[in-house]
Parts: C-alpha cells; sequence; structure tokens
C-alpha cells in the first residue's frame, strides 16, 4: 500500500544510483558527440531517476534503469536535432544497401579485415563511431560497451529484443565500413582495386573487397542500382 | 543449420546469447563450416577490439560535483505522493471514504489510452498545425472532429507550440503540444471517452477532481475527464509538478467554455 510503503530515501538513491554515474556519462558522450551535451543529458537523466526513484523496484537492474531513463531524455532532447543529418545516412544504411555495400567474402577480404583489426587507432574507432546513425549506435554501445543483453537493450531502447539484433548488426558493420574506408583513406590497408561496377548478388559474395564508401556513393549516383 | 541460418546465430552466439540446444547447435555448424566459423571469430575479435579502443572516459570532477549539487538541491524525499496538504480541505466522511479507496487503489494495468498517450509523447511526428496561439489551434480542430477542443492555456505555465490529430482506438483526438515555462515538453491529449472507464496505476483526488497518474520511465502521465471529454497530459515533468499543471488547465468554478 503506497500510504505506507516506506520511501525510500536519498541515501538509498545515492548508494544505488550514483556508481553508475560514470558509465552513464561514457554513453552519453558517444551518444551527444559533445561533452557539455553529454554533462547536461546525465544531470538531467540524474534528476528524474531521482524523482521517479519510487518506481525503481529494489533489487532489480539499476543500471538498465538508468540507462532507460537516460535514452529517454536523449530522445527527447536530440532527437529531432538529429533527424535531419541523419535522414542520408539512414537512407544509405537500409538493409540491402549495407548488406551490398559491405558483403566481405569469407576468404577474399580476410587479410584485409585481419589487417584492419591490428592497426585500428582508437581515434579512428571513436570518429567510426560518432558517424553511426544514432539508433544502430545506441545498440553498439550498449551491447559492445556496456555490455547489456539484448533483452536489457530492448528494454533501454524500448524495441523488441529483434529490431536490436538487426540494429546491432547494422551497427557494426557500418562500423566497420567506415574503418575499412579510413584505413584506405590512410593507406593503413592498400585500397585495391574498387569494388566491381556491376555486381551481381553471388559475385558480391565472392568477390568483394575492401569497400571504399566514396566510390560506393559514387557508383550509386551513376548507376542508380539499388538492388 | 545451414549456413545462412548460422549466419544470424552467429551475433548472437558471439554476444553470448545463445544457450541449451541453440547454442550447441550453432556450435556444431562453426566445427564443420569453415566460412562461419571465420566470421564467427572476426565478429568476437572486431568487438573485443571496438572496446578496446573505446575505453570509458572518467567522470569529469566538475560534472561529479555538479550532480552532488544537483541531488543536494533535490529535496528530500523522492516524489511526494499522497501528501496532505493536496487532499481536500475537509473532506465529509463518505467523500473520505471513497478518497482513501482511491489512494490506496493501485491497479496493474493502465488503459490503452495512456500507453499511446506515452508513445506519441516520444516519437514527436510533424504538426498538422503550428503557432503559439492556443485559439487558433483549438479552432483549426473545428469540423475535424466531432466534439469541440479547447486548448487549455494552463494559466501561463505553458505555451502552444502546435497540434495534429490522431487515433484513439477507432476515432479520432487531438493532441496538442506545449511547452512549459522550465522549457518541459508538454503533451495534451484530448479524446472521446464514451462511456469507458480509464484504468492508470495511480489515483489522486485534487480538490474534489480524480486524477490518474501513469507513467513510463522519465516521463509521466495524468488523465482527468472535463466536461465528457478525456485529457491525457504527458511530460517528462514529476508528478507533483504535473498535478500543479494540470490544476491550472482546469476552468475556474463555474465558468463558461465557449463552444
Amino acid at each position: 500500500m503506497p500510504l505506507f510503503k516506506s520511501r525510500p530515501s536519498k541515501a538509498d538513491f545515492e548508494r544505488e544510483a550514483m556508481p553508475h554515474m560514470s558509465a552513464l556519462y561514457a554513453a552519453a558522450l558517444r551518444m551527444t558527440r559533445n561533452e557539455r551535451d553529454a554533462e547536461d543529458l546525465v544531470q538531467d537523466a540524474l534528476l528524474r531517476a531521482y524523482r521517479f526513484f519510487d518506481s525503481f523496484e529494489a533489487g532489480t537492474n539499476c543500471k538498465a534503469w538508468l540507462f532507460r531513463i537516460l535514452t529517454n531524455a536523449f530522445c527527447n532532447r536530440y532527437r529531432e536535432r538529429e533527424r535531419e543529418q541523419e535522414v542520408m545516412s539512414e537512407a544509405e544504411s537500409s538493409d540491402a544497401n549495407v548488406e551490398q555495400f559491405l558483403a566481405g567474402s569469407p576468404t577474399s577480404g580476410r587479410d584485409a579485415e585481419n589487417a584492419l583489426l591490428g592497426r585500428m587507432v582508437s581515434a579512428d574507432v571513436e570518429r567510426a563511431l560518432a558517424a553511426v546513425p544514432q539508433d544502430f549506435r545506441m545498440a553498439v554501445i550498449l551491447a559492445d560497451l556496456e555490455d547489456f543483453s539484448y533483452k536489457e537493450i530492448a528494454e533501454i531502447m524500448e524495441c523488441p529484443a529483434g529490431t536490436v539484433m538487426s540494429r546491432l548488426y547494422r551497427g557494426r558493420k557500418i562500423l566497420q565500413g567506415l574503418l575499412h574506408k579510413y584505413a584506405i583513406e590512410q593507406g593503413i590497408i592498400p585500397a585495391s582495386h574498387p569494388a566491381p561496377e556491376v555486381d551481381t548478388k553471388a559475385d558480391a559474395r565472392a568477390s568483394a573487397e575492401p569497400v571504399d564508401m566514396a566510390a560506393y556513393r559514387r557508383r550509386r549516383q551513376a548507376g542508380g542500382e539499388s538492388s | 543449420v545451414n549456413c545462412a541460418e548460422a549466419t544470424s546465430s552467429v551475433q548472437a552466439y558471439v554476444d553470448g546469447e545463445l544457450a541449451g540446444i541453440d547454442r550447441e547447435r550453432i556450435q556444431r555448424h562453426l566445427g564443420a563450416c569453415e566460412v562461419c566459423a571465420r566470421s564467427c571469430l572476426l565478429l568476437g575479435r572486431f568487438k573485443a577490439a571496438v572496446r578496446a579502443h573505446l575505453p570509458r572516459p572518467p567522470l569529469p570532477a566538475d560534472l561529479r560535483q555538479r550532480l552532488r549539487q544537483v541531488l543536494d538541491g533535490a529535496g528530500a524525499a523522492p516524489r511526494r505522493r499522497w501528501t496532505l496538504p493536496s487532499y481536500p480541505r475537509l473532506v465529509p466522511a463518505a467523500v473520505a471514504a471513497v478518497l482513501l479507496l482511491g489512494i490506496t487503489f493501485k491497479a496493474r494495468t493502465q488503459s490503452q489510452v495512456l500507453g499511446q498517450a506515452q508513445r506519441t509523447y516520444q516519437t514527436e511526428m510533424p504538426m498538422d498545425i503550428v503557432g503559439s496561439d492556443c485559439g487558433s489551434i483549438s479552432s483549426w480542430f473545428r469540423g475535424r472532429l466531432d466534439f469541440p477542443v479547447h486548448a487549455p492555456a494552463f494559466a501561463g505555465q505553458a505555451s502552444c507550440k502546435g497540434g495534429r490529430l490522431v487515433n484513439v482506438g477507432e476515432r479520432m483526438g487531438a493532441y496538442l503540444v506545449y511547452q512549459s515555462s522550465g522549457g518541459h515538453r508538454v503533451a495534451l491529449l484530448v479524446f472521446d471517452p464514451r462511456d469507458e472507464s480509464i484504468e492508470a496505476p495511480h489515483r489522486r483526488m485534487v480538490n474534489g477532481r480524480e486524477i490518474l497518474f501513469g507513467g513510463g520511465p522519465g516521463i509521466s502521465t495524468a488523465v482527468y475527464r472535463d466536461r465528457g471529454l478525456g485529457y491525457v497530459v504527458t511530460s517528462d515533468l514529476d508528478e507533483d509538478a504535473l498535478t500543479r499543471l494540470v490544476m491550472a488547465s482546469f476552468h475556474p468554478a463555474g465558468a463558461a467554455s465557449a463552444p
């Protein structure tokens, strides 16, 4: 009965929530891509969490609960601002396109992928992650940097677990694609001849080289092929 | 398991999401298929590399201090609910009994309309009409809905931003967006509840008027009836601030609203 339920105290809140502040800040920084916005977002989330602390069930996962509030606050604040910027990249990362664009051959791409893995530079990984569209980026942050399970991510992002899987899949693919691109730009991995002009689905799987985003865009504009 | 099926499972396997028979099946396939085994290995390495390259930045000292100050200034108890001052002054015994029922009642479910209001609040669809004049926004709905819409002015605590038509179940309703003086987005859903009863996790009687409260993470929702219409207010304000806002939307006793 709410009338007699013991109210959670500020000390309870501090004990539960404060240890997660650095995780919240790290995620906020990579969501907003800006220190100032990240600080405001964490402050906002903390205050909301405190106000709604009596809706938190003691003994359940406080970190996931806080991330849900953070994500919610983030969407309320920044969704609109980001929408326009992302229309382009969203369009380019529709399933078919990403698949086609990134379809790496299991055998011929091996050297490039191994080379990439060995030579990744932190600043590039940070830059690439920042360029991943919002929903995919968030899935990658939650799964790969914060170790949340699909189920927890589904609750945090308020979407079905299947959507989590596809966002994560696409997020990682886009990340890989961008890292390839940077590595080629910097000459870290050789820009082997550009991906074939017309790639049938079978050929794409069998012959894909490290893909160049710019070349891909040019090809799309020129050919308008979209299958 | 063939390769096509394995592809979708490899990610789940690498992420540690498979158990039991699913895990055994993919492991068996990975043992037999070099191609899938390799993509599994690469994904695992990629994941580890990303993580290694993106360590958690430290919490800035001044942010830590700011958070402390925010908490210190946030009042003693979270969300004072059911505090005495919000009760009607001196209530007759009968009303008090009803009130107490209302207070102790905690429904597990909430009506669909609450969930819908919350989802609409979070998705931010474009408005059909944009403007800061509540009157002209109200009149835009005339002829578009079979009930009159009066965008409440919230006694200056929030200003109108726009509105649009929404589906509420099988009927149409009005969705109005405000900005509170504190910068919070406040949405008001006006709908024809007919005779349906509305369920919400909490009830509260404020000056003899029943307000139902629900909410999702970080947002709260208040539902009330006024002159036969249903109103759902959704915002990221806490319940007390939302209550004050709702109070401000009620017509002064006896004041008639123009049709």
